[in-house]
């Protein structure tokens, strides 16, 4: 068995999906590492695979699947596990947050008995037990009266109290890596920042590391340790936190950290929210140069031709671009949300 | 909002009632429209006088408006009139049959159930491998089989060929048996394919993923979170199976010869038996929307959701 220092060690992870149409690779080669309480951020727009690799970690995806590469967790390659080993991992060493709150949970069970049955299903630990254990873990993610909230259905409860609760419920068996897919999407903006907060002050608390999947860059900001930046299922750029927003080389991460709400630099009132051009390339379609070409604004000829690696531009920040030595450097941004 | 739910019964009760009164409505007159009774009741041989006198005792010389105020009178009066055929009184002769057709379907609908809901958690959670195949084409054929044909089928096999199951009546335990196997292979067919198609729609949905997510073993994802949210659909069908169930009951008592009220009201419309089938016509619809509301009422232990809204 192989050993790696790391909690979580991913190499050369590919997910390929058999359709109608033939077999489609979502994620390619991806390969990233997660150190306990550290938090690492995959970061693309929705389509790039991201969501997707943070499912075959779990092995959550659909039996169609194929993958290859390595997933260690603790050591253990994950790919290489059954049904049964797997469904011991989930939910108490590796859980997962998902996107919409609203329909993570299910609506004819109560809060309460949502969360009694993760814990006793990992735990030999009496129903009382995981009862108190679990009005604990609903007052640890800041939900007021949460014996109350312990018989609450889902629908009962507001979109940021439905996350704080999914939340609890991945966290009740204190998981050693939390999984958290776009878990604010779907919320306004100030719930955003509380459920944000939580997060991080949680991390910390019970020192767990955290993959937080999102398209945000002014999240990305403020929580994350490690960037890894995805497209067309792909690594194009990741680095240190602070390093992808000092100097990121590839135009597709600059495009993505210009997008992002700048104070500095208001939008004018009556102009269009910022896109980019294109849209991301449909994965059924293989592609010979570099997959984000087509819509990039540095592209020369060479680009559609040459399908680029993966190279260290400078100490542990790796890039994905041809053409990133010749780049102007990109110019400082303050980010916030 | 205090008044929602109660103004909700209330609509359901009034819906009830004119539904039960459109029924009432159109039996009476299509049995107008279907003939002469006193035709079937004497012999061919009568004299013209006679006629005129049995159609007055039984009402049938005033116009069809004044019998049809006749006979909404009566009914709330509780009085549901006397068979044309036996003078009796038409709810005697149908409650004395009740007994063998419930004998019929209670355990006909109990092993529909006991055997469709599993058939379709199985088609489903095994979906595309060939347990569901198999299952989809059995259900497949039990669905689309008439009734009749597959009693007639069993008769031919059981009876006549094998001769270890009787053909007709009631007189002992073997004799439900091919009636019961009839009428719960079609409903356990239908039961199964809609299980299926509900629990592959929820075993799609987020919370189902999330579900997995926790670590909880098979079972409890596909039933505690799966079926139990894939039942509503199935809850609805099995209460308006009840209602055509005791409708059905006529083409499978007429084919084995069983005295039950799916029969008598085959008979009473062969012997233009008006007051009894219009009586039988009053409770099996009466039946039919009980069970509507009982189904109804169902939901509210189902879905958490609905529950709320009745109370605020």
């Amino acid at each position: 068995m192989m050993t790696s220092g790391h909690l979580l060690d991913i190499q050369n992870l590919r997910v390929q999906f058999t359709t109608r149409r033939g077999v489609v690779t979502a994620v390619h080669d991806m390969s990233f590492t997660l150190d306990p309480g550290e938090t690492l951020c995959l970061i693309g727009e929705s389509g790039s695979g991201k969501s997707v690799t943070g499912l075959a970690i779990t092995g959550l995806l659909p039996k169609e699947r194929v993958c290859s590469g390595s997933v260690l967790f603790n050591g253990r390659n994950l790919l290489d596990l059954g049904d049964r080993q797997m469904r011991r991992i989930r939910g108490k060493e590796i859980a997962m947050v998902f996107q919409d709150a609203m329909s993570a949970l299910d609506p004819v069970h109560t809060i309460g008995k949502q969360i009694v049955e993760t814990l006793m299903a990992h735990e030999d630990i009496t129903y009382r037990a995981a009862w108190d254990a679990s009005v604990e873990m609903l007052g640890l993610v800041g939900i007021p009266d949460p014996k109350q909230r312990m018989l609450s259905y889902p629908h009962e409860l507001s979109g940021g109290m439905k996350q704080r609760a999914v939340i609890a419920i991945a966290l009740i068996c204190r998981p050693r890596l939390l999984i958290a897919d776009e878990p604010t999407t779907a919320l306004d903006v100030t719930i955003q920042a509380q459920i944000i907060e939580l997060l991080r002050a949680l991390q910390s608390r019970l020192g767990m590391a955290l993959l937080f999947v999102t398209h945000d860059l002014g999240v990305v900001a403020e929580i994350a340790d490690k960037v890894v930046v995805v497209y067309g299922g792909r690594v194009v750029e990741a680095a240190k936190a602070a390093s992808i927003y000092e100097s990121p080389r590839m135009p597709y991460t600059r495009a993505l950290i210009d997008l992002a709400p700048h104070f500095d630099r208001p939008r004018p009132r009556g102009e269009r929210l910022p896109a980019i051009p294109g849209s991301v390339p449909d994965p059924s379609v293989q592609l010979s140069g570099c997959a984000f070409a087509p819509r990039c604004s540095e592209a020369e000829s060479r680009c559609t031709e040459i399908a680029p690696s993966l190279e260290e531009a400078s100490a542990r920040h790796l890039v994905r671009c041809l053409r990133w030595r010749d780049l102007a450097p990109f110019p400082r941004r303050e980010l916030g949300a | 909002m205090r008044w929602e739910g109660p103004l909700l019964i209330l609509m359901r009760l009034l819906r009830a009632g004119l539904t039960l009164w459109i029924v009432i409505s159109a039996v009476f007159i299509l049995a107008r429209v279907g003939g002469d009774p006193v035709q079937y009741l004497l012999p061919p041989d009568i004299a013209g006088p006679e006629r005129e006198d049995l159609r007055r005792i039984l009402g049938l010389d005033r116009s069809i408006f004044v019998q049809y105020l006749i006979y909404l009178e009566n009914i709330a009066g509780g009085d549901f009139g006397r068979s044309f055929f036996s003078s009796r009184p038409v709810s005697d002769v149908f409650f004395e049959r009740l007994p063998a057709t419930i004998s019929l379907m209670a355990p006909s609908l109990l092993m529909a159930v006991v055997i469709g809901v599993p058939a379709g958690v199985l088609a489903a959670v095994y979906h595309n491998t060939v347990i569901d195949r198999v299952l989809m084409a059995l259900s497949f054929i039990g669905q689309s089989m008439p009734s009749f044909v597959l009693g007639i089928a069993l008769i031919l096999l059981f009876s006549l060929m094998l001769k270890i199951l009787p053909s007709s009546g009631d007189g002992s335990w073997q004799h439900y048996i091919m009636p019961i196997a009839t009428l719960s292979t079609i409903l356990a067919a239908s039961i199964a394919r809609l299980t299926r198609g509900s629990l592959l729609d929820v075993l799609n949905r987020p919370f189902i993923t999330f579900a997995r997510g926790k670590g909880l073993p098979r079972f409890s994802v596909n039933i505690t979170h799966g079926l139990r949210n894939a039942l509503l659909p199935v809850v609805t069908l099995i209460g308006m199976q009840i209602g055509a169930l005791i409708g059905g009951t006529a083409v499978i008592e007429t084919v084995f010869a069983w005295p039950g009220v799916g029969r008598l009201m085959v008979d009473s419309v062969i012997r233009g038996d008006y007051a009894l089938l219009q009586f039988g016509i009053l409770i099996l619809a009466g039946t039919v929307i009980i069970c509507n509301l009982l189904v109804d009422a169902s939901y509210l232990l189902l879905d958490p959701r609905l529950r709320s809204r009745g109370a605020a």
